[in-house]
């Protein structure tokens, strides 16, 4: 009982605009104040061990990569690939923003970082291009979820590391549904471009354009083959793997594009830090948060609760699906990843499902949730690059909110999706 | 005075920023050497993830000072587009309060980790002051110079938290006072 | 009442947990006569070994398991245990455990390692090799492949004294290293290797017995002084009659793991006498390096209740005796 006022005061507190990380610090600082229930040291004490961990420096490492490749203006070509493959379609800006992102995610593993790259460049083209303000923010913040689905991520490292699963699993397991999720974001992208008739372009389909333009980015495949065929050559893991796409968007950017110069290195290292950081500071301070949950046996009962649905299948993926939205519409998603993350694939695990699938569906559920109005930093991010109103964004995401959801449910119902590759990967 | 404690402002700054660029190129360099040393020549280093999450740790603890200094903490501001700025500036100037008690928690509680912090890394080179002189140590770091960073971190939480308070009270007087954009876009 | 609460990386169906919950648990209640209680956190929910005892030395926590290899983060009061070759089977390792070795060495912890451990136990039995490569069955099959170790000296120096190249690596990534190739061997207690799987991407078995999979239960010395008198005596007892049930346990445990494993993979070598001699041969230089965190005349005392006389002779020449 105690643990749900704690967490209610949270919620409450970052919807009346509390920095997200200090209020996780300050809310076990008070109660300890309060009720001496453990004594201070577990603040300090916590929030260092909560980012003591070798898998973890993954982080960094892939936030650089995705930085060093965006200055290398490989995130341009790609936006012009996008362009040139489907621009006869109608709508054909909003289907090149998920196009993009499912291009991007393969070499960047978060939600902010896409859609800040992919939002910067694409939002003020489409309202130029006459599409509404709200809609463009709407369409980049939901296809920038692709970004942490689609290896690499940094939600599955974070889940990874706190659930103790394979980094690897989780990787492969994510390719598919980060597919699924670009092609039903583009299918919705249809229908509303045909209704409200938004353009597309005048250009003539070249199979030649469309050669040049691929040759132009294709280095943007060097990531992507860098990190598998590290993996699977044995010459890293996949944390390491992280390094080395970082040194190799490096070479690209300095000897191939020769794009990088030492101003943007700096700034691209400094990015890629902050951001780094950002993620980080969440995760230390739910260190001390999560230690008092625990210890408060908040964290069992929570389990007991989500068990008591267990006995039928439908109603416990509903359930579940419900209890993962209203998370994350309230709460930052390194935090639930983190402390409620791994409570719930422990619950999946004992209804019997595997744990890569259940880790999968806690990733995809909590990352649709850093684009869930009212909190949701993509959703932020979003509406700030398109200088739009964050209501009017909400109301343009809402159908594809809807069709992330049930796709979400389709996840837990039908293990198949999740676990295809990772088990043909021999996981 | 104002210009003097801007300058110095502006260092500590660009000083805390070159740190944790410098760190974030150790971890991609220590890394990249196991590897090397690993795959290649067959000879790891014992201590290369641990000094890869060393440099992580001290990473994210001087950024922490550095979010606090700027301000570009993760939160929800939307309410305060909507409040008189003379509100927004109190409630603002109430959570930089409470960052700085947090901070002096880091530290107070901090300078308790490293006294109580009884763990050693065996893998560890270090240098000790013994006898007048530094000497080299070949293994067993203590811990408590990994966990130092964080009353170091603490005390620099405190002083961001101060800096961006005083950086407030002369704006509002200036009248150019603004609830800061906390959402970062990348340019 | 005084709660104490209690870290470790056991669990409820193996032999740490089940001897928290059925001995450890039931007996201070009982001698106690309720007055003094154990909060179990399993699984790592709270922290995991060597942080436990960081925990447990700033009154997060009371009471914390780890290996007696981690517990060598604190000191070196248990490195005898992780000895290569001091003990010739599990039964002699828990015989001279419980008799007396765990007393004397704990006793010594406490004065030096910040921590009073209660009890020195067996998880998993011995450490045996496992690796993807190819049949190992002498030290000098070892030779060039990248083997998997702890950050422990005396394993580091183990595997490096047989011939392979030794390779610190994180244990969550151990699966994946093993199946990619990262790391092709590793030196695990056999049921602990069951648990994560390891046999599925490491076929070839060689139970060379080397190291001995030492476990310790300890509680925080500041913590230990604050309790009374009867309090303390009511602690010992019940850690007591963990030692024993988990003792029991772990046989067991060994056992299933140890079959688990056999009936999915490529080779399970036991070496004959005269392997095992050069086996313990890269053992001695183990002993060397490790000189100076073991008492020679304790070691000794251990090695003479088995009747190994030939080792002896053989650490004697070596001097590290
Ligand atoms: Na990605
Ligand atoms: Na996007």
């Amino acid at each position: 009982m105690e643990s749900v006022v704690l967490l209610i005061i949270l919620v409450v507190l970052i919807m009346l605009g509390a920095p997200v990380g200090f209020t996780m610090v300050l809310i076990p600082v008070v109660y300890i104040l309060i009720t001496d229930a453990a004594p201070m040291i577990l603040i300090p004490s916590q929030m260092f061990s909560a980012i003591d961990s070798v898998p973890l420096t993954a982080i960094p490492f892939f936030m650089l990569t995705g930085e060093l490749m965006t200055s290398a203006t490989i995130t341009d070509r790609l936006v012009e690939l996008s362009q040139r493959l489907i621009g006869r379609m109608r709508g054909s800006m909003a289907q090149a923003n998920v196009l993009v992102s499912m291009f991007f995610a393969g070499m960047n593993g978060s939600v902010v970082a896409d859609t800040a790259t992919v939002g910067s460049l694409l939002v003020p083209a489409m309202k130029k291009a006459g599409y509404p303000a709200s809609f463009a923010a709407a369409i980049t913040a939901v296809s920038s979820t692709i970004g942490g689905i689609i290896p690499p991520s940094i939600m599955m490292i974070v889940l990874a590391n706190a659930g103790g699963i394979s980094v690897g699993a989780l990787f492969a397991g994510g390719i598919v549904p980060g597919i699924m999720i670009g092609l039903l974001l583009m299918i919705i992208n249809y229908i509303i471009a045909r209704r409200n008739n938004f353009e597309r372009s005048e250009e003539p389909f070249s199979l030649k354009a469309i050669a040049i333009v691929s040759y132009k980015s294709s280095f943007a495949l060097l990531i992507p083959i860098v990190l598998v065929g590290s993996v699977v050559f044995g010459i890293a893991g996949v944390v390491e793997a992280g390094a080395l796409t970082a040194t190799i968007a490096l070479l690209v950017g300095l000897f191939i594009y020769r794009t990088i110069t030492w101003t943007n290195c700096k700034s691209a290292v400094v990015r890629a830090f902050r951001n780094s950081a950002m993620v980080f500071i969440i995760i230390a301070a739910s260190g001390p948060f999560s230690w008092l949950l625990t210890s408060l046996g908040a964290i069992n009962q929570l389990e007991m609760w989500l068990l008591s649905y267990t006995h039928n299948a439908l109603l416990f993926a509903l359930v579940l699906v419900l209890f993962i939205c209203l998370l994350g519409m309230v709460m930052d998603s390194a935090a639930n990843i983190i402390v409620v993350g791994p409570v719930l694939v422990d619950v999946m695990v004992k209804a019997g499902y595997p744990d890569v699938q259940a880790a999968l569906v806690v990733v995809v559920g909590f990352l649709i949730g850093s684009v869930t109005p009212p909190v949701g930093v993509a959703f932020f991010t979003a509406g700030a690059i398109a200088e739009v109103r964050l209501e009017k964004v909400a109301v343009a995401m809402l159908p594809y909110l809807v069709a992330l959801f049930a796709l979400l449910f389709v996840l837990i119902i039908a293990p198949d999706i999740t676990m295809f590759l990772p088990r043909l990967f021999g996981f | 005075m104002l210009a003097a404690m801007s300058f110095i402002d502006r260092i500590v700054r660009n000083t805390l920023t070159s740190f944790c660029a410098i760190l974030l190129l150790l971890m991609v360099a220590f890394t990249v050497y196991s590897v090397v040393m690993r795959y290649v020549f067959e000879n790891p280093p014992v201590w290369g993830d641990l000094l890869t999450v060393l440099s992580n740790i001290w990473l994210v603890f001087f950024a922490l000072a550095l979010t606090v200094r700027d301000k570009d903490y993760i939160a929800l501001d939307l309410i305060y587009s909507w409040l008189p700025p003379k509100v927004s500036f109190c409630i603002q100037q109430f959570w930089s309060m409470v960052i700085f008690g947090l901070g002096l928690v880091m530290i107070i509680w901090g300078i308790e980790v490293v006294t109580t912090m009884g763990g050693k890394y065996w893998e560890m080179w270090y240098f000790a002051w013994e006898d007048g002189q530094i000497v080299f140590k070949p293994n067993y770091m203590p811990k408590k110079y990994a966990v130092a960073i964080v009353p170091i971190s603490g005390f620099l939480v405190c002083v961001a938290a101060i800096a961006s308070i005083c950086e407030d009270v002369f704006r509002l007087r200036t009248g150019t006072y603004k609830w800061s954009k906390n959402v970062d876009i990348q340019s | 009442e005084k709660v104490l609460k209690l870290g470790t990386v056991g669990f409820l169906g193996m032999p740490i947990g089940d001897a928290i919950d059925q001995a450890l648990i039931p007996t201070l209640e009982e001698v106690s006569g309720g007055k003094m209680t154990i909060e179990p956190h399993y699984r790592k929910s709270l922290c995991s070994e060597q942080s436990c005892g960081e925990q447990a030395n700033q009154g997060l926590i009371a009471l914390w398991t780890s290996s007696t290899a981690n517990f060598g983060n604190f000191g070196t009061s248990l490195a005898i245990f992780d000895l290569p070759y001091i003990f010739k089977s599990i039964e002699d390792a828990d015989r001279i455990s419980s008799e007396w070795l765990a007393k004397k060495q704990c006793d010594i912890a406490a004065e030096e390692a910040g921590h009073v451990c209660l009890t020195v136990y067996s998880s998993g039995g011995f450490r045996q090799l496992g690796n993807a490569h190819g049949p190992v069955h002498v030290p000098s099959d070892m030779e060039g492949i990248k083997w998997r170790v702890t950050k422990s000296p005396i394993e580091y120096t183990l595997v490096k004294n047989w011939g392979a190249v030794p390779v610190p690596y994180d244990w969550s990534q151990l699966y994946q290293g093993l199946q990619t190739g990262v790391v092709s061997g590793q030196y695990v207690a056999t049921p602990w290797q069951h648990v994560a799987k390891l046999h599925e991407v490491a076929k070839y078995f060689t139970e060379i017995g080397g190291s001995w999979s030492g476990n310790q239960l300890s509680i925080d010395k500041r913590q230990y002084d604050a309790l009374t008198e009867q309090e303390q005596e009511w602690l010992q007892i019940a850690a007591q009659a963990f030692g024993q049930k988990v003792q029991e346990l772990d046989r067991a445990w060994v056992e299933a793991g140890e079959t688990a494993i056999k009936a999915e993979i490529d080779e399970w070598y036991v070496p004959s006498e005269e392997e095992l001699v050069q086996w313990r041969a890269g053992a001695i230089d183990a002993w060397l390096n490790a000189k100076g965190t073991y008492d020679p005349q304790t070691a000794r005392r251990v090695l003479e209740e088995q009747g190994m006389t030939g080792f002896i002779t053989q650490l004697e020449e070596a001097g590290a005796l």
